[in-house]
């Protein structure tokens, strides 16, 4: 299961004296359980880039490949790229609409067509995997839940649908650090069962800790892919990025010549245990 | 696809109509487009015709604009000119098929209607692109006030016109949002029967209302927190002025009608 | 000490809803000193945002009391009086503009209170330029960023001539880029004008410069103190489910792995500092 991205183009409004390209020729490929982030300021083009990646956009030049199957205006084509490829939007819990979690969950497997059976065996392994207790919310009303916990079932929802892809938009947006910290851990999680992961985040330190590649995204083109080590490295600081405080932290330790930290330490554990080699015997 | 919609039409510009009174505007419509339907004349027409002219002329907008206007509207118009054209029984037959007559007088008539529509269309237009929303509910809210004495609600009126205009190109984008999260989710608001599509539906309202009652509240909250207490004490920013323009404005208006009406009577063509 | 809020001992309850039983905020105290800039930190669901509501009489307590500026917030007739003095911006940008062109936007509270048309146009000037946001006077707030609407929503609480100015998670929906153009602004006011500035928020790097941190947890206050004794303490932040920043974290691991490094450093460029003195 693979994304393959080629060329691909989309303008908004063309024809028009209000015409602009959102996307300008990007050329990408994802694999099968990678975790690839997409960063970028607002207005970069990330969200129409994602929204064409399952069709929900049309590209307007070039091609979107996801496992075999091209994105054209093609009906059949469209609903098996939308199986396959999940994608969640920011702030997904205003998207609740049901009165129990359980059949908000069950609304995408019903859409497919998928029986009963199984739709009740995805729905509760889904809420399951976000973190959440199904007996105790599957027959409450999504609306008596907290915030965080309301993100949570939306992201339930897509998962439900069983895609092998998933596509999150900043999925941690509004969230306190502790309901950060869960919804990270639970898309680890799912990552673990061999799903791809595509995250759209402004979260430089979050990336940098979590994905295996990052695409950067400037005015519409793709300026840069390679592991956060390579993004976030020392001599691509031109990219003018906010770069994650520990590669701050590490760029100026060795700017002073006394220090030799590695590229690409971005968990505070880490970095601990490196700070504490290159201290060595003095402590 | 909302995002090709443009509301509350307004053409900015620095003209005597756009710096007239918006509530000189609307009255001055208001009265164009009765006598509009009072004239029955040929000299009438053509005055009326030159009014709408000399306001397009005054108003510097685009008469492109004008015409876009129409475009949503053919479909009626159509139907309008058909109807006079073959439900006018009187007059010299032209031409006659089957039951279907058509005489001189109905196509006339016919004609008549259809040009009264477009400048009725083209006047309205020109009110709209030349009236900010927002000072077209300071217009009408003005207006309305002597109506206050009898409990008319005038300023709740405005202010409501006031939060719908600023909230209608968020809904709009909020709607396309929620439509294609659905659709990600395996939704299809264009296949099946209309049975179908009505029930599929239901999902979209359902969070759209859910949104838009969260919305209200909020902007309750926050009207309160900035010292809103209903309309009175309230003062503007930029109260409406009556000028020159404005007078000059009505005269010209009160001619051109008493010319529209004279004609009714004074038959000179 | 000059005192411009002070709640006192105040518990809420929202009783309309029965649901909720537990109270909102139960027994809180805190004082907003005249000039300074504080900070309420707390997770979601901390009544943090309960307790802003009580800072300009949006809510009354049920038990205790709230003194803004002198003005107990009980008191009916000055309620009015206590929202001039005690301005809000809140979290979501679209939600709290009312008017299709931004300075009518700023104007509104304004035309609300009854000021006479020329002084309004003189202060809704002057606030817009005060954010930076004059260019865009004449602009549709629709088409403008996130980062701008919040901007365009403190000039209209700038242009009421406000004491103090709460924010309730403003930032919270806006991206890198938005978050700091409206802390700078907020910092700005504070500096420059002296408007007392109370920013309720979950992001840890907003209160780093903050006079005083208030810590919030299931609606009691906690914990407060300077950035720099607070978040010393690491454990018990991450207990109550929030974080320090980075620089801290890390300087507090070194320091339990013996390193001899002190754990109030609040900045990547104090801990580089630090370390650099250690080799």
């Amino acid at each position: 299961m693979s994304i393959k991205v080629e060329n691909l183009s989309y303008v908004y409004m063309q024809g028009t004296p209000f015409e602009t390209v959102a996307v300008d020729n990007v050329s990408f490929e994802i694999n099968q359980g990678e975790f690839v982030a997409v960063i970028g300021h607002t207005g970069s083009g990330k969200s129409t880039l994602i929204q064409q990646l399952n069709g929900l956009l049309i590209p307007t030049s070039g091609r979107v490949e996801v496992d075999g199957y091209e994105i054209s205006t093609s009906k059949k084509d469209l609903k098996e790229i939308r199986s396959k490829v999940g994608l969640v939007f920011q702030y997904p819990e205003y998207q609740l609409f049901e009165e129990t979690v359980a059949k908000d969950v069950a609304f995408g497997p019903k859409n497919q067509g998928v029986s009963e059976e199984e739709t009740n065996i995805r729905v509760k392994e889904a809420i399951t995997d976000m973190g959440l207790d199904y007996d105790e919310v599957a027959e409450m009303s999504p609306f008596e839940l907290s915030g965080g916990q309301k993100r949570r079932v939306a992201i339930a929802g897509v998962l439900a649908m069983n895609p092998d892809i998933i596509v999150f938009d900043e999925p941690t947006a509004g969230l306190d650090p502790r309901g950060r910290e869960l919804l990270f851990e639970c898309i680890e999680e799912v990552r673990k069962k061999g799903k791809t992961i595509i995250l759209v985040s402004h979260s430089m330190d979050d990336v940098a800790r979590l994905a295996d590649r990052i695409l950067v995204m400037s005015e519409g083109k793709l300026i840069f892919q390679g592991t956060p080590a390579e993004v976030f490295s020392e001599q691509n600081v031109k990219l003018e990025l906010n770069a994650p405080q520990l590669a701050l932290l590490a760029r100026k330790l060795n700017k002073t010549g006394k220090f030799n930290i590695p590229n690409g330490v971005f968990d505070v554990e880490g970095m601990k245990n490196v700070i504490l080699k290159e201290l060595g015997g003095k402590n | 696809m909302f995002k090709d919609v443009t509301f509350g039409q307004y053409y900015p510009s620095d003209s005597v109509v756009h710096r007239m009174d918006p509530r000189f505007k609307l009255v001055i419509a208001f009265a164009f487009i009765i006598v509009l339907f009072m004239i029955n004349s040929f000299a009438g027409y053509i005055t009326a015709g030159l009014f709408v002219f000399v306001c397009v002329a005054a108003a510097k907008v685009p008469v492109k604009l004008l015409f876009k206007n129409i475009k949503p509207l053919w479909f009626i118009l159509l139907f309008m000119f058909v109807i006079n054209v073959f439900f006018t029984r009187s007059g010299n037959v032209l031409f006659s098929f089957w039951i279907l007559k058509i005489t001189d007088e109905g196509l006339i008539k016919a004609v008549l209607m259809l040009i009264r529509i477009v400048m009725l269309i083209f006047f309205t237009g020109l009110l709209t692109l030349t009236t900010t929303p927002i000072s077209l509910t300071v217009g009408i809210e003005s207006l309305l006030s002597p109506l206050k004495k009898i409990k008319f609600p005038a300023h709740e009126l405005a202010m409501m016109m006031t939060i719908a205009l600023r909230f209608i190109p968020t809904l709009m984008e909020e709607t396309d949002k929620i439509m294609k999260a659905q659709m990600a989710r395996g939704a299809s608001f264009d296949t099946g029967n209309l049975y179908q599509k009505a029930k599929s539906m239901i999902p979209l309202l359902i969070t759209l209302f859910v949104s838009a009652f969260r919305r209200a509240d909020e902007l309750a909250l926050a009207m309160t927190a900035r010292c809103y207490n209903g309309g009175e004490g309230r003062t503007r920013m930029n109260p409406l002025k009556v000028s020159g323009v404005d007078y000059a404005g009505a005269v010209m208006t009160v001619l051109f009608i008493a010319a529209m009406i004279m004609f009714n009577y004074v038959h000179v063509i | 000490m000059d005192n411009i809020i002070e709640v006192k001992n105040v518990t809420y309850r929202y009783e309309e809803d029965s649901k909720i039983q537990e109270a909102a905020l139960d027994g809180v105290s805190l004082e907003v000193e005249r000039g300074s800039f504080v900070a309420v930190i707390g997770h979601n669901g901390s009544g943090k945002s309960t307790l802003a509501k009580h800072l300009n009489a949006l809510f009354l307590p049920s038990e205790g009391t709230v003194i803004v500026d002198g003005i107990d917030t009980h008191n009916e007739e000055a309620v009015w009086q206590i929202r001039r003095t005690a301005g809000m911006v809140f979290q979501n940008p679209d939600n709290q503009m009312v008017a299709t062109v931004v300075e009518e936007d700023v104007a509104f509270g304004l035309e609300n209170i009854g000021v006479p048309s020329p002084e309004i146009r003189k202060r809704v000037d002057e606030a817009l330029e005060t954010v930076g946001m004059t260019k865009y006077a004449k602009s549709s707030p629709y088409h403008l960023s996130g980062g701008q609407k919040q901007r365009i929503s403190i000039a209209g609480v700038l242009a009421m001539q406000p004491k103090v100015i709460i924010f309730d998670e403003v930032t919270a929906m806006l991206d890198p880029v938005g978050r700091t153009g409206i802390i700078e602004t907020a910092k700005k006011l504070n500096k420059e004008l002296g408007i007392t500035i109370i920013n309720i928020t979950h992001y840890m790097e907003e209160s780093i410069d903050a006079d005083m941190i208030y810590v919030m947890n299931d609606g009691k206050c906690v914990a407060h103190g300077k950035p720099r004794e607070l978040f010393q303490r690491v454990e018990f932040l991450t207990e109550l489910g929030l974080t320090v920043p980075i620089a801290t974290q890390l300087a507090y691991s070194l320091n339990k792995a013996g390193v001899d490094i002190p754990c109030n450093l609040l900045t990547i460029d104090e801990l580089a500092e630090a370390l650099c003195r250690l080799k």
